[in-house]
């Protein structure tokens, strides 16, 4: 492993085109070392007019030309270009990351708000030195964008759930912005809007108390740190209250020049602070931390743990796990009911990795299979599965691309036979395949659980002559299982041309 | 502070600028200095009269024609300021002209040297002259004759010309005129016996034989004669698509700009002075009649003749810094701990050879500078334009809008974009001022950013003769903070906080306010309150009434300031805490230092700007702290030998100029310490090196 990498992350966000050019170690892990911005509204078009406008998409190949430069002139060898919110809602992305292609050879991936999330949770662990600590005594993060806005819940350090609502910053002020009047004044319809749309959404997954510490992050928080008249970041509510108070009262352009910010950031300020007041109320006296962090930050720390350079001791994989038992935990699947089955086709799938090229990646997908196979049974008993593949697809999973979302969904999904959704013949093949896969190794691992009473202990598997041979200790009748099994491995057997034989041995 | 910021409380920047020329015509005068080198003092003063006309009198007329009624912070309206400097100019140059014919010339003959005319031409000489005139001069002139089918000509700027009133055969006389050719060297030697050195003016020569230019025609009278144009044209920046080319439209537009003065040789009649005047456009107050040659620049020209060394000042050769003599390696010196650099007495080929090296070293990615006047043969452009050529990312920051190089800007912005160098010309409205260069290296243990920061332009040949400071640093704040200000320069955002640098026009004001007000504070507390600060001017009258603010608390404020100064001194009630000095001699001063005290946690700073407006509000510029201990105590070192020098300065006095009183106290010149702390400490290097290389034989062993 080289002594330091330098990797370049680039964010194409709704109020700014963000480069974070990092240098990156095994001793000093992830260290910032360059890192620019570029404001552009792009969210500002595009909530408002549903397009990206050829004078914007000129503009954003310009800064990007430019970036590259900066990364060629600190000898960045990888880069990676992950566009946000905004250009994932207009109409004319496709046209507009080709012209970037072209204009600047740069690729650009667009990524779901899930992922925004995960990669602002991982931002957030960068800045934060006491990460481990704060995690492990209990901590909520409300991270205020431009387009959205997540709340995520950690305790005993694991993520316990992590929820995103579509309300952000700019886009409430572009929603806003062709009201021309109202009674309450533009002010007092922005926190009712707000409040509307945030208390009742709350309300179903957020409560008051039970940990340690709150943390408010997004692409604002820096400047009402500076408000606060606090460096080091930590405020209290009473300090939160002020800050509100003062914006609610005074006219951007008196922000804008009282903390030298431009006006477009100025206006910002207010619905971000409402929003961050509805989560920091009542916090009893209690630090609110207050850090800036933006996707490009998350983005270095993704790229670290890729390449073995290890930033915390907290593992983010497992945190996609936590959010999707926290959203199968909202259909009354819970974790003791799968945990026999995750077990059954970790075995499975470790012992055809090597044969089929299967990777770690498609472990993590074929888990989250398991975890959501039985979600669907929420909604209707009959036809469960497609159910499942339904809620899967809906309910975005933190840190999850929507292209494995869509294979964990038809795993799931092809569990009670061939799928007749017409969005699943245009997924392209590699797609379909793994879907296919992952989905004959969960009806195997179901079927040996299919009592949920984990009566198979000490599972083995092995692949010889043409077979999976599975063994396993039992105390008890296995006799459900074996045929819920036979049902199960004619599928098996054509998706990896193998057969499976399961023994058991009497303890 | 408003209390302070009355007229009564200022100085006239003008009128102060025009105390500052004055002063470098006493250096003139003064005959502790090498013949020759006052001769180069009174050709500065004339160059510096030029541009302040072409410049400072232009705007000013072009305020006053405007009839702009608004008032300067002394109290003068445009028009009372251009009658203030009318009157003064008109005295300066009687007194550079008496200087010259009634000290300099009488002390050139006693040394067996002179700049004759043409009435005093010896046979052989005179010979000479027609010789060269008909073979070199003539076939170079064009004389233009002016009636009602030839239109009076375009007269060029700061070029000198001879006019004629010629006739012929009873007719009326006409006006000709003729331009002195500058491919003709302006003087001349002339053959001469008996070790005597003369010299004689091309336009006499041309004088001398002008009816060989209209024959047929008596010439009735002739006179020299040379125009000022204002240079002060405001560029475009909004409209123009390509600034590069903007500006080339500018330089053209200064050849046919509106004419602000007019000198002629005294002798010139009076109806040749009518047709000038009337055909100029200009009025009686700007007219300068000269009691000898006309454009006294030409001094320089005699400075450089050979073979008059014994007449200058001992050639002193700057002193490479002690760390980087022999073989270092200059990263691995840096690396080691900053470097400070006092130019010229430490040569600045150690920030040429930064660039060189970075251009050459294959573990270089990227080389940023800020480029604002350049020598003619730069080596620093070669070496930027090598870096490129050897794969690093080379991006100059080439501000166009530096007055008077505009076209050598141009050029060499166009020499580094050819050999693949990214050039940036600034930011609009603003000018790039600062002095950065910022290497990126991949260093073993991780990237590093290398930073030089100065006060004075990447100029080998101006680093000669200022003076100035500057750094290598490879600190990571301030390598972060340089990598912050290229990428504002290139149309990023600024970030979120500077680490180190300061810088204009984002936060200097602020923090320069912010450190005199901390001292303010102390010194109401009762505590040890100082300022030291050291610049070219002091015009900013915002600082200016911050300053009296804080004499009046008791801060003890000790200013170093060469040029202008609004602040009036010493002044009861007012400035009693606050002395100025002005140092003016071989060097000129153009150091920037600031010393503030704050409570004994001393700070030090170095930067590119004055404390003027323009540099606060209207240009980018950077304050950089010296943060190593034992540098910051080696400036503060040099401000006190400055402020102890008695030899080269003159102390004001609520507005006034007195060389410093040298009765009872031992003799310092401040630039001859400096001079001789280099060339000791060079010696001492150099024997210390000598020592560790001999080799000393044994003895025979006894028997």
């Amino acid at each position: 492993m080289p002594k330091y990498k330098i990797f370049s992350a680039i964010e194409l966000g709704s109020a700014a085109v963000i480069m974070k050019i990092a240098q990156i170690s095994r001793k000093n892990g992830v260290e910032i070392i360059e890192s620019v911005r570029y404001n552009i509204s792009l969210g500002s078009e595009v909530y408002r007019c549903g397009r990206i406008s050829e004078e914007t998409a000129e503009e954003i190949c310009g800064c990007l030309e430019k970036c590259t430069e900066i990364m060629k002139g600190l000898g960045a060898e990888e880069y990676v270009c992950y566009a946000t919110t905004a250009v994932r809602e207009a109409e004319n992305k496709d046209y507009f990351i080709d012209r970037i292609k072209i204009r600047c050879n740069i690729k650009v991936r667009i990524i779901s708000s899930a992922e925004e999330s995960f990669l602002h949770n991982k931002a957030f662990a960068l800045g934060c030195a006491e990460f481990d600590e704060i995690i492990a005594r209990g901590a909520v993060i409300v991270d205020v964008n431009s387009g959205n806005t997540q709340v995520s819940y950690y305790d005993c350090a694991q993520l316990k759930f992590s929820q995103a609502m579509p309300i952000g910053s700019l886009r409430v002020l572009e929603l806003l912005g062709d009201v021309s009047s109202s009674p309450i004044g533009f002010s007092g319809l922005l926190e009712d809007y707000i409040r509307t749309r945030v208390e009742n959404d709350k309300a179903t997954f957020f409560k008051t108390g039970g940990y340690a510490y709150i943390a408010m992050t997004g692409s604002q928080a820096g400047v009402i740190k500076r408000i606060c008249g606090d460096e080091n970041g930590e405020v209290t509510d009473r300090q939160m209250e002020q800050v509100y108070e003062l914006l609610k009262n005074s006219h951007p352009e008196e922000i804008s020049e009282k903390y030298g910010i431009s006006y477009g950031e100025a206006e910002l300020l207010f619905p971000t602070v409402i929003i961050y007041r509805m989560f920091a109320a009542n916090q009893c006296g209690k630090s609110i931390m207050l850090q800036e962090i933006s996707t490009a930050s998350g983005m270095c720390v993704e790229f670290a743990e890729k390449n073995g350079y290890t930033h915390t001791r907290h593992r983010f994989t497992n945190d996609i796990i936590s959010a999707a038992r926290s959203c199968a935990a909202r259909f009354n699947v819970t974790e003791s009911s799968s945990r026999a089955a995750e077990e059954y086709a970790e075995v499975i799938f470790n012992s055809l990795s090597r044969r089929f090229g299967l990777t770690k990646q498609q472990l993590l997908l074929l888990k989250l299979a398991v975890i959501f196979a039985d979600t669907g049974k929420y909604i209707n008993l009959n036809g469960y599965a497609m159910h499942s593949c339904r809620i899967v697809k809906s309910n975005p999973i933190l840190g999850v691309q929507k292209e494995y979302l869509n294979v964990v969904a038809y795993a799931v999904g092809m569990l009670e036979g061939e799928i007749e959704d017409e969005e699943y013949r245009y997924l392209p093949l590699e797609e379909r395949v793994l879907a296919s896969k992952l989905s004959a190794v969960l009806r195997v691992a179901r079927a040996m659980d299919v009592s949920h009473k984990s009566k198979l202990d000490d599972l083995k598997a092995s692949v010889k002559d043409g077979v999976l041979r599975l063994s396993a200790d039992t105390k008890s009748d296995i006799t459900v299982e074996k045929l819920a099994f036979e049902d199960a491995v004619p599928f098996f057997k054509e998706v990896f041309g193998l057969k499976a034989e399961l023994t058991a041995r009497k303890k | 502070m408003n209390n302070f910021m009355i007229p009564e409380n200022y100085i006239n920047r003008e009128l102060s600028w025009l105390d500052f020329n004055m002063r470098v015509l006493c250096e003139a005068r003064d005959k502790a200095h090498p013949l020759f080198e006052r001769l180069k003092f009174l050709a500065i003063t004339g160059s510096n009269l030029d541009e302040f006309f072409m410049v400072r009198v232009a705007s000013l007329k072009n305020l006053a024609h405007e009839k702009y009624k608004k008032k300067d912070a002394a109290g003068m309206t445009a028009q009372q300021q251009l009658d203030a400097i009318s009157q003064k100019t008109h005295s300066m140059s009687e007194m550079q002209y008496s200087t010259y014919s009634r000290s300099l010339l009488p002390a050139l003959a006693m040394e067996n040297i002179s700049v004759i005319n043409r009435e005093q031409l010896n046979d052989e000489q005179r010979g000479f002259v027609r010789k060269l005139f008909e073979n070199e001069i003539y076939p170079v002139l064009t004389p233009m004759a002016v009636d009602s089918s030839r239109p009076f000509p375009l007269i060029q700027n700061k070029v000198l010309n001879i006019c004629a009133l010629i006739s012929k055969e009873n007719k009326k006389a006409a006006f000709a005129t003729v331009q002195v050719p500058q491919s003709v060297p302006r003087l001349i030697r002339l053959p001469d016996r008996n070790d005597k050195h003369t010299f004689i003016l091309s336009e006499e020569i041309i004088e001398e034989f002008m009816p060989r230019l209209f024959n047929g025609f008596e010439i009735e009278d002739s006179a020299v004669y040379r125009v000022m144009r204002d240079a002060d044209i405001p560029i475009d920046e909004d409209d123009g698509e390509d600034l590069l080319l903007e500006i080339e439209k500018n330089l053209k537009k200064r050849e046919r700009s509106g004419v602000i003065r007019l000198e002629a040789e005294s002798g010139i009649s009076k109806r040749l002075l009518e047709i000038l005047k009337k055909e100029l456009k200009i009025g009686k107050e700007d007219i300068y009649k000269i009691p000898g040659p006309v454009d006294i620049t030409f001094l320089n020209k005699l400075y450089s003749e050979r073979g008059f060394s014994r007449f200058k000042y001992k050639p002193f050769e700057s002193q490479l810094h002690p760390r980087l003599r022999g073989e270092v390696n200059i990263f691995d010196e840096i690396r080691r701990g900053d470097l400070l650099f006092h130019h010229p007495y430490d040569s600045f080929d150690s920030i040429v050879r930064l660039v060189r090296d970075s251009a050459e070293d294959d573990n270089v990615l990227a080389i940023k500078q800020t480029l604002y006047r350049v020598s003619g043969h730069s080596p620093i452009i070669a070496a930027l334009i090598r870096a490129a050529e050897n794969g690093k990312q080379v991006t100059v920051l080439m501000e166009l809008k530096a007055r008077f190089d505009e076209g050598n800007n141009i050029v060499w912005a166009r020499k580094l974009e050819k050999a693949g160098c990214h050039v940036i010309y600034g930011l609009m409205g603003l000018k790039t001022h600062s002095k950065i260069t910022e290497v990126v290296r991949r260093d073993d243990d991780g990237i590093r950013r290398y930073v030089h920061l100065g006060t004075g332009n990447y100029n080998d040949v101006t680093a000669h003769f200022y003076t100035d400071m500057g750094i290598l640093t490879c600190r990571r704040e301030i390598g972060e903070d340089a990598g912050a200000f290229f990428n504002m320069l290139s149309g990023f955002c600024e970030p979120d906080k500077w680490k180190r640098l300061i810088v204009a026009p984002i936060w200097l004001r602020k923090k320069t306010e912010e450190m005199i007000e901390r001292e303010i504070k102390n010194a109401e507390q009762g505590k040890e309150a100082r300022i030291v600060a050291k610049m070219n001017s002091l015009v900013d009258p915002k600082i200016t009434a911050l300053l009296y603010r804080a004499s009046c608390a008791g801060v003890k404020i000790e200013l170093i300031i060469r040029g202008i100064c609004v602040l009036r001194a010493g002044v009861p009630g007012l400035s009693e805490n606050i002395k100025v000095r002005s140092i003016v001699g071989r060097y000129l001063e153009h150091t920037r230092i600031y010393y503030f005290f704050n409570g004994g946690r001393k700070e030090v700073y170095c930067a590119s700007a004055d404390w003027m407006q323009r540099n606060l509000n209207r240009r980018v510029e950077i304050m950089f702290p010296i943060e190593d201990e034992e540098l910051k105590k080696e400036v503060i070192g040099v401000l006190d030998i400055q402020l102890a020098d008695n030899m080269r300065s003159y102390i004001q006095h609520d507005g006034e100029y007195k060389k410093a009183d040298l009765r009872g106290h031992k003799k310092l010149d401040c630039m001859e310490y400096f001079m001789k702390q280099a060339l000791d400490a060079a010696k001492q290097d150099s024997e210390k090196k000598q020592r560790n290389n001999r080799f000393v034989p044994m003895e025979t062993p006894a028997e």
